[in-house]
């Protein structure tokens, strides 16, 4: 049986946009599956990528638009793979695609329909730190710019009631109130799974007092506070809208309970101190660490430019956040290096929690048959970490293990290397 | 640094020869180019020679500066470098000119040596070819005074008439302490072999000829700034720029004698680039209430003024050319002053220094908002 | 009279709202320069597609202004209408009143008459357009790997296939560094056992032509096209061609001669860790004396100061060395003196902890200095909690970064390629293009772009085959960019200012006419030579100065 030569790829985030983009420029058919409204990953949650402190949206959007004009990868938005048979070189794939209500081929994205929406609902790319419509679009300039309807919270669906406020305001007649899940079953010769990661839910750690105090913020609450395109247009503010004249900055959030360095928050972290001192005339920013890992180069450069800047980075331990006083201060007791106890008061703190796989990655290691490592993440071989067990699976980006973007991206395109390569006649 | 003080023999210019006549017996050189007089007396030129007999009618530092020397050389090296060593005996905004031009690899530079001589300006061409036995006294009396209203105006407020800014192997100093010597002062390490080979041990303190620069250099910056302050009212909004280049003619001989002015085909004399049609004339003239022809004679100033700003070495050809007298070359020399003072360049002060087009500096944007007041 | 044709978008209300369209078709059509004006409700979707081809062939226009919303948006899609309608696709200019003029003040009157200013820009603009033709050319999907260690070998392996031929060279053996390791990290499994394996499997493929023993003396061409000398280990130049260069040249180990503290050079028994792994492949680990040490001591991060990056291998290299030790010999005492350890691996915790299991020290200091004291080596050191200390021992490893091979600089220079401010290859993006150069065609895989791991490198290897399988399918031609630069023979002076300029080294001087010349495969049209050419000579072919002016005295008018 002859070989089938297109290519599936499985998120589109960074990994999944690279690995569709390489396997279109061979020539190759790519189906290119979604599983959130918009496509882009984690990476367009950034306002700016360290060191160089470019702005991500407009490093990815060239990409993306590539992806969106090409005419060999076929990006199905809200779509999950249901079930997978057959084996390298001919697989088929069962895919189920959400009814999005709005036409991707009508729709011009004039964003004429969000107004007269009566509901009112959590952001959730925002972190729910604002609202958004029942017909939204996850953010200012999210691709495809076609919003989509949540039927869970429109009126029509969860009251079952006849508004159709959204479809009078478009002009375009692009609102399909009886759009239908679809399935669909296509064919192809190789799977690259690139479903990213998220970050841990730090609760279980109840020293943080994430969840607990207002001003306890995880790394992708305020990489959105300090996105010009999020809930405060790039306003770093705590939670009563105040600036904030300090901020704690926790490294290692839940390390050692996990087992594993995840490898970028170090970094992250010292943009985050970059931000702030940015924006922040005055801030007085304080690093909490407890190993610096700090790999790659450029980024030992950037991590001392910052610190000069007027971070205080403090080697600690046993760290514990408590509130300060009455109001919405806090107060971080910890261990320094000298095993003196300290504490210092800040109006904000940011944790960063470990990486993990993105939630349903171990369902869909049982739909693709190949194993998870220790930590939930895609098992690959040793010194092959884009192979799976199973042939003709690849892995790319995140859902192999944390990593940094140059990372994800040559994984992707070692990933498409090997998808090309065993569809070869 | 230390030079070697000779005394004058007969005079100035024939100092100098003795010189170079003792560099090209020892060999140092295959030719030399240096200025010479034309056999109508009336003026001078550039010539390439290697026998020495014709040195007799050379003169180091003639008068006048109807060539400019870089132009000169740009015709010899054009091509490519020269397989023959050559000395170029020239005036310090010459040789400034060429190394600027070698930056735009339109000199070559290698096998090439220069010799410069403190410049008391040249007198106005025009003047000297009416009379030239009255201008060779005149020039003498120049030579005394340092400025004279009989010199072009761009080398009444030159400051880089020494050495200082001007990379050249071997300097001749003649702003004396006494009238009847000259100083030699190696400037690079070539230089330095150069008169080592004619075994002059340069051992002499030149603190009194420095001393004699400095008060010269005092009295031509307060002329040049006297002068730019005047410019910079008369270069001030359209209206005034209008009035200084009025007398414009639009022959373009300050493009042709320009030592720097690059382009093989200028734009605003290509064939079909500026031409627009009539219909585009009536409105401008529609809009304006009438229009000059020939058109773009201020454009053409501009853009002259754009391309050589940075590389302009206030050599004065520009004016000395022009028939109308138009003063341009101070109006360059203004301009180019203030662009000059901004990217922190003096053109041809230093042969490995990039041009400032090829440069990119991050801080030069800040600049340029902190200059908006931002 | 060359016919114009325009056409209005209304882009449903954004367009037809805020613009007044109706009295921009009566100035443009008082202006009687184009041949018909059109309106439609949104040209962009299939029923307005359809309608401009039908349109414009009806109406046998020859050139099409379209006014809407930003190229960005819809530019690919109307030039492939003006295919479709059997124009050429550049006879074409999309003039951008949506984002420009509709969305930018709700001021009608402005909104119009800036739209109104803008399409007469565009359409005396699109009259001096030149029908610029697509360039394809033959390319040769073969590959050039310079370095044969595991990363080119792996870059190798990955390249070959039915119809690709790979050439890897190397200046030695095969194997390159990795032929001095006892052991890998984490897995702890015999180097040499793998490095083997893999040097078979090249050997298998008949695809792949190994080069021992030899050295590239040059590469000349570019993307699809590059000629390779090499001098082959019997001193005879052969010569290869192929379409892509994979450099994997790797980096050495720095070496602390300069840093007097740690001893290196002036103690016996100090070694750096590569020195010390060539001795485990020896299996034979004494001091200087002929005994087997008592204890060793691994000092982390030497030189990371100077050299201005974390090598990131070191950590958990020292750790593979330690017990390495440990397990040889009995009753040694192992320490590790480290600053920060650097883990950045889901499997490092695990190895660490495994590590410490194995009764190795971890010791974290903040100064060290290795001395002797009557024939004693001494380690004094001081704590982050300021507490100073000493501790004899009988030899000392230094685990030492990684600097870049010096044949980086040569490779650089041959392929125009920039070196970073360690003198790394620098890589076209540090996110995005991480194997990728500003030279089409030429990769960096492995230590040579940056300290590594094993893995890490080999999937950049993997990363590199990617990007050649991708954009050098064999059988295909090469689509070159259509709106590129050129030079005017007659205007060029060739002071090469643009040579400089260009950041894809698509200009270079032709040193017989001395004027420079555009490499059309290389030229991305990005208009750098355009702008920056003090003669005028380097022109951009979709923004003649022509073309601008002709734009411009609309806009100012």
């Amino acid at each position: 049986m002859a070989k089938n030569r297109d290519i599936l790829v499985i998120g589109a985030g960074l990994a999944g946009i690279e690995a569709s983009l390489l396997s279109a420029q061979a020539g190759r058919k790519v189906y290119l599956i979604e599983q959130a409204s918009y496509f882009g990953g984690a990476a367009i949650k950034s306002e700016e990528v360290c060191p160089n402190m470019e702005c991500a949206t407009c490093m990815l959007a060239p990409k993306q638009s590539d992806i969106l004009e090409n005419k060999n990868i076929e990006l199905m938005t809200l779509s999950k793979v249901t079930n997978i048979s057959g084996e390298s070189g001919n697989f088929t794939v069962k895919i189920i695609k959400r009814a999005r209500y709005v036409s991707l081929v009508d729709c011009i994205g004039c964003g004429a329909c969000f107004e007269p929406c009566p509901v009112s609902m959590d952001n959730e790319f925002e972190e729910n730190m604002s609202k958004q419509k029942a017909i939204y679009l996850a953010c200012a300039g999210a691709l495809p710019n076609v919003p989509a309807i949540d039927m869970e919270y429109c009126l029509r669906g969860k009251k079952q009631e006849e508004c159709t406020a959204c479809k009078e305001a478009c002009m375009f007649d692009a609102i399909i109130y009886d759009d239908k899940d679809e399935e669909i079953e296509i064919r192809v010769g190789a799977i690259i799974t690139a479903t990213g990661f998220k970050l841990n839910d730090s609760k279980q750690f109840k020293q943080y007092g994430y969840g607990e105090f207002e001003n306890v913020f995880n790394a992708f609450e305020f990489e959105r506070l300090r996105a010009s395109n999020g809930p405060t247009s790039g306003i770093i503010q705590s939670r009563d809208g105040k600036e904030p004249k300090s901020i704690g900055l926790i490294h290692c959030v839940g390390r050692d309970n996990r087992g594993y360095c995840s490898q970028v928050c170090c970094m992250y972290l010292t943009k985050f101190a970059h931000y702030a001192l940015d924006i922040l005339p005055g801030v007085k920013v304080y690093q909490f660490y407890k190993e610096l890992s700090i790999p790659e180069k450029g980024n030992q450069k950037f991590y001392h430019e910052v610190k000069e800047k007027g971070v205080k980075s403090i080697r600690a331990k046993e760290i514990e956040i408590i509130k300060n006083g009455n109001g919405a201060g806090l107060k971080i007791n910890y261990q320094n290096e000298k095993a003196e106890k300290e504490s210092v008061d800040v109006d904000m703190v940011v944790l960063a929690p470990y990486v993990e796989p993105f939630p349903g990655t171990d369902e869909l290691g049982k739909l693709l048959g190949i194993e998870l490592g220790n930590f939930g993440f895609f098992k690959t071989a040793e010194f092959d970490s884009v192979s799976t067990i199973r042939p003709g699976i690849f892995v790319a980006g995140c859902a192999q293990g944390p990593k940094f973007m140059q990372h994800v991206t040559t994984q992707a395109q070692a990933a498409a290397a090997r998808a090309l390569n065993i569809t070869e006649d | 640094m230390k030079g070697k003080i000779i005394p004058l023999k007969d005079n100035l210019n024939n100092t100098i020869k003795e010189v170079i006549k003792s560099l090209l017996e020892k060999g140092c050189f295959d030719a030399i180019l240096v200025p010479n007089r034309v056999p109508s007396g009336e003026s001078f030129t550039y010539l390439l020679i290697n026998d020495q007999d014709f040195l007799e009618s050379c003169t180091p530092l003639p008068p006048i500066m109807p060539i400019q020397g870089a132009r000169a050389l740009r015709n010899l090296t054009r091509r490519g470098k020269t397989s023959l060593k050559v000395l170029c005996v020239m005036r310090p905004c010459e040789i400034r000119a060429a190394i600027e031009l070698s930056k735009l690899r339109q000199v070559e530079l290698e096998n090439i040596s220069f010799m410069s001589i403190d410049c008391p300006g040249a007198l106005v061409t025009k003047d000297y070819i009416d009379k030239p036995k009255d201008s060779d006294i005149l020039y003498e009396e120049v030579l005394d005074q340092w400025t004279s209203e009989h010199l072009r105006p761009t080398c009444n407020t030159c400051v880089n008439f020494s050495y200082e800014n001007t990379p050249s192997d071997i300097h001749i100093g003649i702003i004396g302490q006494q009238k009847n010597h000259i100083l030699l002062l190696p400037i690079s390490d070539k230089g330095n072999a150069l008169l080592g080979k004619i075994d002059i041990q340069c051992s002499d303190e030149i603190s009194s000829w420095q001393t004699n620069v400095k008060e010269i250099l005092q009295k031509k910056t307060d002329q040049r700034n006297n002068s730019f302050s005047e410019l910079q009212n008369k270069t001030a909004g359209a209206e005034n720029l209008d009035n200084l280049f009025s007398d414009c003619i639009n022959c373009h001989n300050c493009m042709r004698v320009c030592p720097i002015c690059y382009c093989r085909q200028c734009f605003f004399e290509s064939s079909d680039e500026v031409r627009i049609e009539a219909e585009n004339y009536f409105i401008k003239a529609q809009n304006k209430g009438g229009i000059k022809f020939p058109a773009n004679t201020i454009l053409f100033h501009l853009g002259r003024i754009s391309h050589m700003a940075l590389s302009c070495v206030n050599c004065g050809a520009c004016e000395d050319g022009c028939p109308m007298d138009v003063p341009v070359a101070q109006i360059f020399s203004y301009i180019g002053d203030t662009v000059q003072k901004m990217f922190d360049y003096i053109p041809g002060k230093d042969r490995n220094e990039p041009i400032p087009i090829l440069t990119y500096k991050e801080d030069e944007l800040h600049e340029y908002e902190d200059s908006k007041g931002q | 009279m060359v016919k114009i044709g325009l056409y209005l978008c209304e882009c449903g209300p954004n367009i037809a709202e805020a613009i007044n369209l109706d009295k921009i078709a009566e100035q443009i059509k008082k202006d009687n320069k184009v041949a018909g004006i059109e309106q439609h409700k949104l040209l962009c979707s299939e029923d307005g597609k359809k309608f401009l081809v039908e349109s414009i062939k009806k109406n046998e226009f020859e050139r099409i202004v379209i006014a809407a919303c930003s190229p960005k948006q819809h530019e690919t899609t109307f030039m492939e209408v003006m295919s479709s309608s059997d124009l050429n696709p550049y006879m074409f200019q999309l003039v951008n009143i949506r984002e420009q003029c509709a969305w930018m003040t709700p001021d009608k009157e402005a909104a119009t008459s800036k739209a109104l200013r803008s399409i007469r820009a565009a359409i005396n603009r699109v009259r001096h357009h030149d029908a610029l033709q697509q360039k394809e050319i033959d390319c040769n999907p073969d590959v050039i790997v310079v370095g044969g260690g595991i990363t080119g070998i792996e870059a190798a392996l990955r390249t070959a296939q039915k119809n690709r031929k790979v050439y890897l060279i190397e200046e030695q053996k095969l194997g390159g560094r990795l032929r001095e390791y006892g052991l890998l990290f984490p897995t702890m499994q015999p180097a040499q056992e793998f490095l083997n394996k893999k040097i078979t499997e090249v050997k298998n493929t008949g695809q792949i032509r190994v080069f021992e023993n030899s050295k590239v003396k040059e590469i000349l061409g570019f993307f699809g096209n590059f000629v390779a000398t090499i001098e082959n280990k019997d001193r005879e130049e052969i010569e290869v061609n192929a379409g892509s260069v994979i450099l994997a040249i790797g980096a050495n180990p720095f070496i602390p001669t300069g840093l007097a503290k740690y001893g290196y050079g002036t103690f016996d028994d100090v070694y750096t860790a590569a020195e010390f792994e060539k001795m485990t492949s020896s299996n034979n680990i004494t001091t200087k004396s002929g005994n087997p040490p008592k204890s060793v001591a691994i000092i982390h991060c030497v030189g990371r100061k100077r050299l201005g990056y974390c090598s990131k291998v070191c950590c958990t290299n020292s750790m593979k060395i330690a017990r390495y030790i440990k397990e040889k010999l009995n009753g040694v005492k192992v320490i590790q003196f480290y600053k920060n350890l650097c883990l950045p691996d889901k499997k490092y915790d695990e190895f660490y902890k495994k590590t410490k299991e194995k009764g190795i020290e971890f010791l974290r200091f903040s100064d060290i200095e290795v001395t002797k004291e009557a024939n004693q080596m001494m380690l004094k050191y001081k704590q982050e909690n300021d507490n100073e200390d000493a501790l004899p021992v009988d030899m000392v490893v230094l685990s030492t970064g990684l600097i870049p091979n010096p044949k980086t600089e040569d490779f650089a220079q041959m392929l125009n390629i920039p070196v970073d401010e360690y003198g790394f290859f620098k890589e076209e993006h540090m996110k995005l293009g991480p194997i990728s150069t500003i030279t089409e065609g030429v990769f960096i895989a492995g230590c040579a772009q940056g300290p590594h791991s094993i893995n890490d490198s080999m999937v950049q290897a993997g990363a590199a085959a990617g990007k050649i399988l991708s954009s050098l399918v064999p059988g295909r031609r090469l689509q070159l960019e259509t709106k590129t630069s050129y030079v005017s023979e007659t205007m060029c002076i060739g002071c090469g200012v643009c040579v400089d300029i260009c950041a894809y080294g698509a200009l270079t001087i032709d040193e017989s006419k001395r004027i420079s010349v555009v490499n059309e495969v290389l030229c991305r049209g990005c208009g750098n030579c355009a702008s920056a050419c003090p003669s005028g000579a380097a022109r951009h072919r979709h923004f003649t100065t022509k073309q601008i002016t002709q734009e411009m005295i609309e806009i100012l008018k």
